[in-house]
């Protein structure tokens, strides 16, 4: 019997496809306030006066707070961005005040009594502009800000946040030796999560002095510790509990709303207070991802060895930093791409913007990133007049190569690129563009991600095992379940281990962390292996437990016994047993005594050997292990009217080993619709003032059933990486990685010019057409 | 969530309806009318409408009816763009609501609050445009019928209070040739760049409506005179491209110049569909 590889529905689906599961802004306890944002209607000004009095008079209405009700920073990496603003406003939609009433409706109404005075101050509307001489300040105080998680390096006196870098080899060397020279400049806008279930949290205070936080986080042990940190309480005391998450994609790992739930919940005398975002304020008050301008060079020999690498990197985080110096860090790690180059010199800043402010997105800066290198390795290919196919193929990165962070590649680290490619370009098959029509084109474009983790190197994690009285298991990790299946992986790793069904393992859907154990964020992809290596632990742990409690009932030594099938066995005669159940709360000799006693299985991860990155020279073990692939998309376009279609989709990808195939399949495909919809349509959008214009879902677009590709064909290439439970590798990001970059390389080829902004709309390409025109 | 109170009236006929309208206007309640309610309900949301009550026009016969009478084809304005989707008896009003919002919104927008709301692109009016349509209404001043042409031009003209209760058409308008494109950014369900409706007349000449070039649709009689004559489709569609308005609309959705852009394409392939050349 194998839960490992078995195809299994995930164990919360039944509930959700009938409707029946809960989130947390679903249902309102009795007695709970509710609380709503006051959004800044400027992008950068300074505050004269919020005054609240009228909305104060407002039925219903207990309380109203403004930034001077919170004299505190927060910030993941760097402290600088103040819960409500106090002084100067930021970003359009940025919280001001928070008002609290009995009901929704109240709150609303009164929130609109609030009346901001505010005077307009310069606005930095691009990343560009922030760089420029002369830029006005978005954070005068930048260099007294707390360094929460180092490396971060500010600039003081600038709109630089943060500078991280990598340098290795001799880039001079890199450049003599090469015959041709290729640059782009890329940009890449911010955008929205656009997680189906927006973000929610919900307080309150008791008397003993307990804080009890629901709330959509990714991130619940991470809440709990910035919500101590921050109102020097006890850990112990903030109690984090998170049901089923509606989808997060790095948007619910950022803490924000907590924040304010508990400020507003400590005003109201520890009442319950819960705090929902609409849409409107899920896209424009919360954070988003982060934007970015790329300016990259390579350099290679006329047979196209990459020789060098030189790469600029500008990060939109907008008007606060949360997590971006951590990506800018991620995108330094792999800024080659996964390609074999000695020469590299790499920056990238995280640059303040009058921009609602970024959080982690779905890739960790890795779509960005590959849409950077992608492009310029097609530019390469086609100034060097080569296959793009075999451009690649030519420099892959390879076993005994170092990293730009100078990490030694191993098989099992890296896996295989070279199948993904050559299957992809199989499964590509084609000339770059064909006609298919008077004026309609068929074309293809392909290009290949990397990712490891950038996860903090002392990242943990941890699972118990508890048995009930007929011998199925309960199975607690820190894990929260965002729609990624990651509960139900568990449980299969954890069947497999004990050698049961995977019906007979219950998963806790909730994670609650008085109760489970720790594990760092369900973020970066880590939850299989990290989750799964503490998994694998609590069951060896159970497993031992077991069997020294049989030992005693069937008068063996532990070391002569198997645990598999609900039985604990001789493992020379299986026919001498117990059942799992005779041990698992005691054994009971005929006559009603009993020795043993529960048996409670523990696990737990800690990553090994990462280290933080100097901050000259980038070296250090970003992450456990890489996953690598190759994606690719066949594109129909009108040359008349520059409409087009994906019409086919491929992603080959390394995955190890597939735990749970037909889910691995599932979230790749959605990557993949994710990436398509970055790539054609996406992208947060403000007027000349630096307002949000598009903080709906009828103006931010994403992709609708319907407007997907014909099909979605993904294939796993299967190398293990030897440390990961049974071999898997992380998949949960990577579907959408390289999307962008092959849809642009489609449409390039289609249109016969490099398309290099994002999102491709046929109104870019009939602009790029006509500039060509020009310039004829 | 709408954070104000209103009250709520469900009249069954139009005068009530109306009657209903002028007192709660006379009490300082600004009353709307309610048909699908994607307006006010959206607009409410945001508070960009704060009505004291809303006047639910669905229970209102006339408002509901579809079918011929007297030579011509009658359509109630509380109908929803479902409903005439699912009729599908005008293919050209068919084919243009169809695509307007999506299928679940459709199922709540009204024909009269497609022409009467706020959201400007107003896309089912085009075919009406094109038909020699009759409008009926009832208003503080009574019941009217008019000619849609006189009332409508890109806005409808309605007094304070007044109702439209159906459309009109000519019952063989329903069989002329006619063709609709929506144009859009790229997602198949957006608002448009550019919509457009044509008819081809008995005479053969072929008239246009557009949406999405100005804040409220347009059309132009120099611009059908300039559809006329020799040459292909492209080369008439851009003739008569010149005669789009000067200012085309710029937002999010589109820049001006794109949109002449597209709309001069979409010129050419109403006449090529139309005329097969």
């Amino acid at each position: 019997m194998h839960a490992v590889g078995q195809s299994v529905a995930r164990k919360e689906a039944p509930n959700k496809v009938t409707g029946r599961a809960r989130y947390n802004g679903d249902a309102t306890p009795v007695g709970t306030l509710t609380a709503v944002i006051v959004p800044s209607r400027h992008a950068h000004a300074r505050l004269r006066q919020v005054d609240v009095a009228p909305a104060r008079r407002m039925p219903g209405v207990v309380a109203v707070l403004t930034g001077q009700d919170a004299d505190l920073l927060c910030g993941e990496v760097l402290e600088d961005r103040p819960p409500l603003a106090r002084g100067t406003v930021r970003y359009h939609g940025e919280p001001v005040a928070l008002v609290i009433a009995h009901g929704e409706a109240e709150a609303r109404a009164a929130a609109r009594r609030v009346a901001i005075d505010c005077a307009p101050l310069p606005l930095v509307a691009s990343v560009e502009a922030a760089v420029a001489p002369d830029a006005p300040l978005i954070h005068p105080e930048l260099g007294a800000y707390k360094r929460a998680q180092p490396p971060v390096v500010p600039k003081p006196r600038t709109n630089i946040a943060d500078h991280a870098k990598i340098r290795r080899g001799d880039p001079a060397e890199g450049w003599a030796a090469s015959d041709v020279t290729v640059s782009g400049h890329y940009t890449v806008p911010q955008v929205d999560h656009a997680a189906m279930e927006t973000r929610s949290a919900r307080v309150e205070i008791l008397h003993d002095g307990r804080v009890i936080v629901q709330s959509t986080t990714q991130a619940p042990f991470e809440v709990q510790k910035l919500l101590a940190q921050s109102f020097h309480l006890q850990q112990g005391q903030v109690i984090v509990d998170v049901p089923l998450v509606g989808g997060a994609f790095g948007g619910k790992a950022a803490v924000q709303l907590e924040v304010l739930a508990y400020l507003a919940s400590r005003a109201v005398n520890g009442r319950p207070v819960q705090l929902v975002n609409s849409r409107e304020e899920d896209m424009a008050t919360s954070p988003v991802g982060m934007g970015l301008v790329a300016d990259v060079k390579l350099g290679a020999t006329r047979d196209g060895l990459l020789q060098v690498a030189e790469l600029t990197f500008l990060l939109d985080t907008g008007a606060y930093t949360d997590s971006t110096p951590r990506v800018a860090r991620a995108i330094c790690s792999e800024c080659t791409g996964p390609y074999r180059v000695e020469n590299v010199r790499c920056d990238a800043y995280t640059v303040y913007t009058n921009h609602t402010y970024a959080t982690a997105f779905r890739g960790f800066g890795h779509f960005p990133l590959t849409f950077a290198i992608e492009r310029t390795m097609d530019r390469l290919a086609a100034t060097l007049g080569m296959d793009p196919v075999e451009l690649r193929r030519k420099n892959l990165i390879g076993p005994g190569d170092r990293t730009p962070t100078r990490m030694m590649l191993t098989r099992s680290t890296l896996g295989d690129p070279r199948t993904c490619l050559d299957r992809a370009a199989a499964l590509l098959a084609g000339p770059p563009v064909q006609p298919t029509g008077p004026h309609t084109v068929r074309a293809r474009g392909l290009a290949l991600f990397w990712k490891t983790s950038s996860s903090p190197p002392n990242a943990i994690s941890g699972a118990l095992v508890s048995f009930n009285q007929d011998g199925s298991v309960n199975l607690s990790t820190g894990t929260v379940e965002v729609g990624a299946g990651t509960k139900t992986t568990s449980a299969q790793i954890l069947a497999e281990q004990l050698g049961i069904d995977v019906d007979q393992v219950h998963i806790h859907t909730h994670i609650n962390t008085k109760v489970d154990p720790e594990h760092w964020k369900t973020v970066a992809s880590m939850s299989t292996f990290m989750a799964g290596r503490a998994v694998m632990e609590a069951a060896e742990d159970a497993k031992a437990q077991l069997k020294s409690v049989a030992a005693i009932a069937l008068k063996c030594a532990p070391g002569d016994l198997s645990v598999g099938q609900g039985r604990v066995f001789l493992t020379a005669d299986p026919n001498v047993s117990v059942t799992v159940s005779d041990v698992a709360h005691g054994y009971s000799y005929p006559g009603g005594d009993a020795v043993g006693g529960q048996i409670i299985g523990r696990g737990s991860y800690i990553m090994r050997h990462l280290t933080l990155l100097d901050e000259e020279t980038g070296e250090g073990h970003p992450g456990p292990s890489f996953t690598v692939g190759a994606q690719g998309v066949e594109i129909d376009l009108d040359t008349r009217t520059w409409q087009y279609r994906v019409v086919r989709a491929l992603t080959v990808v390394d995955a190890g080993r597939a735990i749970n195939p037909a889910g691995a399949r599932a979230m790749l495909q959605g990557g993949m619709c994710m990436g398509i919809g970055l790539a054609t349509r996406e992208g947060v959008l403000y007027d000349r003032d630096g307002q949000r214009l598009n903080n709906q879902l009828r103006t931010y677009k994403v992709m609708r059933a319907g407007e997907q590709p014909d099909a979605y064909v993904v294939e796993l290439v299967e190398t293990p990486q030897i440390d990961a439970p049974f071999g898997a590798r992380a998949l949960g990001e990577h579907g959408l990685l390289a999307m962008p970059a092959a849809v642009a390389a489609a449409v390039s080829h289609a249109i016969g010019r490099p398309v290099d902004h994002l999102p491709i709309t046929p109104e870019s390409l009939w602009q790029l057409s006509r500039s060509a025109e020009a310039a004829r | 969530m709408i954070p104000t109170d209103f009250s709520y009236w469900r009249p069954e006929t139009a005068e009530e309806a109306v009657a209903v309208h002028q007192q709660l206007a006379d009490d300082g309640q600004h009353p709307v009318y309610y048909a699908g309610g994607t307006e006010v309900v959206t607009r409410t949301r945001l508070g960009q409408l704060t009505p004291g009550a809303v006047i639910d026009v669905k229970a209102i016969p006339e408002a509901r009816r579809l079918g011929r009478d007297g030579g011509r084809w009658h359509v109630g304005a509380a109908l929803s763009l479902a409903d005439l989707i699912h009729d599908g008896s005008w293919p050209l009003l068919a084919r243009v609501a169809e695509r307007v919002a999506d299928h679940t919104t459709r199922s709540h927008i009204t024909l009269g609050g497609n022409l009467a709301g706020t959201i400007a692109y107003r896309e089912a009016a085009l075919p009406f445009w094109l038909a020699d349509a009759d409008v009926a209404t009832v208003g503080p001043h009574g019941r009217r019928t008019a000619r849609f042409h006189d009332r409508f031009d890109g806005t409808l003209a309605l007094d304070p209070g007044e109702l439209v209760v159906s459309l009109s058409v000519p019952d063989g308008v329903r069989q002329q040739p006619s063709y609709a494109q929506k144009a859009t950014r790229l997602d198949y369900v957006d608002y448009p760049l550019v919509t457009i409706a044509a008819l081809r007349g008995a005479e053969g000449q072929v008239h246009v409506a557009l949406s999405g070039l100005k804040p409220e649709p347009f059309r132009s009689a120099a611009l059908d005179a300039a559809l006329i004559g020799s040459g292909s489709s492209a080369d008439r569609a851009e003739r008569a491209a010149r005669h789009l308005p000067v200012t085309l609309v710029q937002d999010l959705h589109g820049t001006g110049d794109y949109r002449r852009f597209v709309a001069q394409t979409v010129l050419a392939d109403a006449l090529t569909a139309l005329e097969g050349h």
